[in-house]
């Protein structure tokens, strides 16, 4: 590694090189002499196990996952802001990794042996491991933040499926295959590569089952004054609710406001509408496999001719127990244009 | 047991022997379904799609503090969907993509009636088709279509090498002996259904705290769900009569709730206790049922998880007594 010319000073380029060189020596170990760091010199695992290596890799990540967080969440010009219980919370995952991770870097007989004993898959060891998953749930509120520390506890089964699965050549590759894309999906917060992805998420719903109801969507109103939901498979062959529109306001700006399309979509699809068909029962009718979100209650459109809609509007309507709309609120009005 | 010891015990269990009629009988149920669900979407509505509204990145969908969903950047996408063929061919036609559904529902039904073909090229044609145009969807906001089970499970059968049969040779497979060969291939496709409900067990794990495992309103996501459809809205429950027996029992969301989220961590047992399969699918069965109970269907996986029901030993049980019925 160069070093820093002593007579031209030591320049903030200098001091981030350094740094880099410092974090990258301690997370991986290093195999370049080094007459100012012995120890870390004396510290090389390459030739270590693979998962031995990534368990280090793993525990010494932490702190410095944790302090680019905690940057992240403090500069302005990121999308990543988490809540000030994250925010502490990152912060002691940063104290508590670090000594951990110096531990690990000062005494490497104790990852030694932590690895040699998760690695005979003593069963005590391996729940205990697997055990510490529960912990980034309990100390973060955000999800990404939780996935990403189990995905670095799960770094070295990561590494140990893939050492098998270089082992093992003679076994078909499609059984070496399958623990190393679990454990790859596994580790990557959010992995989506369609049509594949991370399985169901975790979440729950607190409802609490007051006098009132609301509906929300769009409405179509003729020009005698009546209005219809609009169903959200006129979108298929995006059929769960919401998404397509959603979509489209991402992109609002590029692609003009939604209420056009709609139009252009509904006079698509009106002559199935008005036999009674959703767009997703096009070919198959009453046959057809359901749509995503669970498609009921198809109104008469027999009144609603795409020539008689006067407006599309986006609103949420708030019911009462008697069936009684007490609200009306409307997000998003499209005036369609007459001929 | 050590970790190597685990692994080669995997890998014996891999190649256990199995019967290749049951595997083309679940060639069967993919293909039927596979051309039953392209039947019951309309991607000519594609063709009409302003091209700038693509690709939409699935982390927005999402708020920060839930669901993530990190990979989905559009040039990957557009190259794992095969939509980088837009590149060469431009944006599709409402009728080409009418034509291309209706090509996929013909491989579909080619590939149960007669089987992969030759050079497996039905399977690997209906996958490449299958992930295209579903792609849309994906691409457009909606990530999931309880189709992710289909394609590993086609996939399986592009990639594994069983014996095939068209429908009418099935009668010669029946008394065939079990070969690795389509041993290996069952162990794939049971693999593909551990990998889905394996990882949604770790996301129960990563994602939640073990308390919130007893937080998810269920009987009362159902209750709001039927009171909506009673209110004429656009989305709901089928068998709403059904559902509103549970109404009024919140006490079933500290039973229901973390005894599926128990399944998907141990759904690995499915792989080396084979006897349990059976139990896994009717429990799977009622779990995607209630599901609907809250709107979000899952029929596919309610159908595919029959699949994995040994069907030539039911055939055989049945063939056996009607024998011995015959001889008394």
């Amino acid at each position: 590694m160069p070093q820093p010319d002593l007579q031209r000073g030591f320049s903030p380029g200098d001091f981030a090189r350094e740094l880099l060189s410092f974090i990258r020596r301690f997370i991986g170990g290093s195999t370049v002499p080094d007459a100012v760091s012995d120890r870390i010199v004396s510290d090389r695992f390459v030739s270590m196990p693979l998962a031995l290596r990534m368990l280090r890799i793993a525990l010494r990540a932490i702190p410095f996952a944790a302090a680019c967080l905690l940057l992240l969440d403090v500069s302005r010009y990121t999308p990543f802001h988490f809540s000030r219980p994250d925010h502490y919370a990152l912060l002691w995952v940063f104290l508590a990794g670090a000594v951990v991770a110096l531990v690990s870097f000062w005494a490497p007989r104790l990852t030694l042996g932590a690895f040699l004993a998760l690695w005979d898959l003593r069963i005590a060891c391996l729940v205990g491991y697997l055990l510490l998953l529960l912990v980034p749930p309990l100390l973060f509120e955000a999800v990404f933040l939780r996935r990403l520390f189990d995905g670095i506890l799960l770094l070295p089964l990561l590494a140990a499926v893939w050492m098998q699965y270089r082992r093992n050549v003679a076994a078909p590759w499609l059984a070496r295959a399958f623990p190393v894309a679990f454990m790859v999906m596994a580790v990557v917060p959010g992995f989506i590569l369609p049509p594949y992805y991370q399985g169901i998420a975790g979440w729950t719903t607190s409802i609490t089952l007051g006098d009132t109801v609301t509906l929300f969507g769009y409405q179509l109103e003729n020009d005698a004054g009546e209005r219809i939901w609009l169903t959200h498979t006129i979108f298929a062959p995006v059929t769960q609710a919401g998404r397509f529109a959603f979509a489209w306001e991402s992109r609002e700006a590029e692609i003009g406001p939604i209420g056009p399309f709609i139009m252009k979509a509904y006079r698509r699809t009106y002559p199935w509408l008005k036999a009674g068909y959703m767009p997703h029962q096009r070919y198959l009718g009453q046959l057809a496999y359901a749509s995503s979100t669970y498609a009921t209650n198809l109104p008469d459109h027999s009144n609603f001719p795409p020539e008689r809609i006067v407006r599309i509007q986006k609103v949420e309507l708030t019911y009462d127990r008697a069936g009684k709309v007490v609200r009306r609120d409307v997000y998003g009005d499209y005036e369609v244009p007459r001929p | 047991m050590t970790l190597n010891e685990a692994y080669a015990a995997y890998l014996k269990k891999y190649d256990t022997p199995h019967n290749d009629f049951h595997v083309n009988v679940i060639r069967i149920f993919v293909g039927v379904l596979f051309a039953w669900k392209v039947m019951s979407r309309d991607f000519g509505f594609m063709g009409i799609v302003p091209h700038e509204f693509f690709y939409f990145y699935p982390i927005e969908i999402y708020p920060p503090k839930g669901i993530i969903l990190i990979t989905g950047i559009p040039i990957l996408m557009e190259l794992v969907t095969f939509h980088w063929i837009h590149w060469i061919t431009g944006f599709p036609s409402e009728s080409v993509l009418t034509w291309l559904q209706f090509a996929l529902a013909a491989l579909g039904i080619l590939m149960a009636v007669i089987g992969r073909g030759p050079y497996r090229i039905f399977a690997i044609a209906a996958y490449v088709l299958a992930t295209y145009l579903w792609s849309f969807e994906f691409l457009s906001g909606q990530e999931i279509d309880s189709a992710m089970l289909l394609f590993g499970m086609l996939l399986v059968l592009c990639l594994c090498g069983y014996e095939d049969r068209p429908v009418w040779r099935f009668g010669q497979l029946i008394r065939k002996p079990e070969t690795v060969a389509a041993g290996r291939a069952f162990s794939a496709i049971l693999l593909v259904f551990i990998l889905y409900y394996g990882l949604s067990g770790y996301n129960k794990v990563a994602d939640l705290t073990i308390t919130e495992w007893f937080s998810y309103n269920l009987i009362q996501d159902i209750e709001v769900t039927l009171r909506r459809q009673e209110l004429g809205y656009y989305f709901g429950a089928p068998v709403p009569q059904f559902f509103a027996l549970f109404v009024g029992h919140e006490w079933l969301n500290y039973i229901l709730v973390p005894m599926v989220y128990i399944s998907h961590l141990s759904i690995f047992i499915m792989f080396f206790r084979r006897r349990h399969i059976l139990k896994f699918a009717a429990f799977y069965t009622v779990f995607h049922f209630f599901a609907e109970g809250t709107s979000i269907s899952f029929t596919a996986y309610i159908v595919i998880w029959w699949a994995l029901i040994d069907w030539r030993g039911l055939f055989l049980r049945k063939v056996a007594t009607e024998v011995s019925v015959a001889a008394t």
